[in-house]
């Protein structure tokens, strides 16, 4: 088991929130799909707010894990600095009802385009990927676009990605981060777009895949939570 | 026309990681001194996180570049000047200036007309000779006041 598969055995069943201060370091940051956390001593104050609960570690990959607790599921991916963590980024999916709904801190007005420079051009036949991106993942990347981006259905037979697009008619999908393993692929990525009432949504998504088969983490209650968040307002309407 | 007169050169960008002094002065006057937004996609990765003032968070080419489209959508005749650069290991610090007048409403509302002068620090973090971090702080307050006609 990985250190981090240790940590989140550690701080979610046995609620020992004192290893915290060894395993991030002080500036550390969370972030998710309705914002971030900025500091362990905040980091420690989001963990105090949760029960316990026992988990399953369902895919470890080092830096990135997949865990089950009860009925939901969660990703977690982690940055380190000289072996501490500096950065996490956590994506899980209690459904849009359970344990009450999220509420999104107000959001900036959107800014810029989904696709870069594109225009109306279809989606290419490989993604776009940042550099440094293991070689390893990028076929899985390149379908993943095609499928998404391209609205090739038929390369990613899920229910939950037309379901997605449905609501967000413009979704466009970017590859953010990656880590291969031993068997499996873990991806890190971001989906934005703009629903019927006008709302942009601004996802985090992590899928890991083993073979064909995947386990994708989408936070629908912080979607939820997007759709009736209010706009930051400086005060002189344009 | 001689080409070496024009200032819309088409120039490779310099390596930051190699010469991070020219890199910022090649970025801030391409894309915000002669309003080359599709350059951010050559000098920042496609997966870049930037963070701002007011707690702004943008991710990705497209909402950076939507970023310097607004700055210079809300200063149209905006003028920017490097002050000074310093750069260590994977880290380059610019601090910047601009000049102009609130002449749009892209993002602090309905044009007042009002001189502006904004100070600012932007630090990028470097890898793969591209930005992958950058976090741009400026006196957001003291902007606004600025632009309610105060000093």
């Amino acid at each position: 088991m990985s250190d981090l598969a240790t940590l989140e055995t550690a701080l979610r069943r046995d609620r020992n929130l004192a290893a915290l201060a060894d395993s991030h370091v002080h500036r550390a940051t969370r972030e998710d799909s309705l914002g971030i956390i900025k500091g362990r001593d905040a980091i420690t104050a989001a963990w105090v707010n949760k029960d316990a609960s026992d988990l399953t570690i369902a895919a470890d990959l080092s830096d990135m894990i997949a865990y089950k607790v009860k009925s939901w599921h969660g990703h977690r991916w982690v940055w380190r600095e000289a072996g501490r963590i500096l950065r996490e980024v956590v994506v899980d999916d209690r459904g849009p009802d359970r344990n009450g709904p999220k509420t999104a801190p107000p959001a900036h007005p959107p800014l810029g385009e989904l696709r870069s420079g594109e225009g109306q051009y279809a989606a290419s036949n490989t993604a776009i990927l940042p550099p440094g991106f293991p070689e390893e993942a990028r076929d899985i990347a390149n379908r993943l676009h095609q499928a998404w981006n391209g609205r090739a259905f038929n390369l990613y037979d899920r229910t939950w990605l037309p379901s997605l697009i449905r609501q967000l008619p413009d979704a466009t999908f970017h590859f953010e981060h990656a880590i291969v393993g031993d068997r499996q692929t873990a991806i890190l990525w971001r989906v934005m777009g703009h629903h019927a009432g006008g709302q942009r949504v601004r996802l985090i998504g992590s899928s890991v895949f083993t073979g064909d088969a995947d386990d994708t983490v989408i936070d629908h209650a912080a979607m939820a939570a997007q759709l009736v968040r209010p706009l930051i307002d400086y005060g002189r309407s344009a | 026309m001689d080409a070496s007169l024009t200032a819309f050169t088409n120039h490779a960008m310099p390596n930051p990681a190699q010469d991070p002094h020219a890199f910022a002065h090649a970025f801030f006057d391409q894309i915000i001194a002669l309003r080359r937004f599709g350059r951010v996609r050559e000098v920042y990765s496609p997966a870049a996180h930037w963070a701002g003032p007011g707690g702004q968070r943008l991710f990705g080419w497209g909402e950076i570049a939507g970023w310097f489209t607004a700055l210079i959508g809300s200063f149209g005749d905006a003028r920017v000047h490097i002050q000074h650069v310093a750069a260590v290991d994977d880290m380059v610090a610019v601090r910047w200036e601009l000049t102009g007048t609130h002449d749009g409403g892209a993002l602090y509302g309905a044009a007042t007309g009002e001189p502006v002068y904004i100070l600012a620090v932007t630090h990028w973090r470097i890898a793969h000779s591209m930005i992958v971090d950058e976090v741009s702080v400026f006196d957001e307050i003291a902007l606004m006041r600025q632009m309610e006609g105060g000093l």
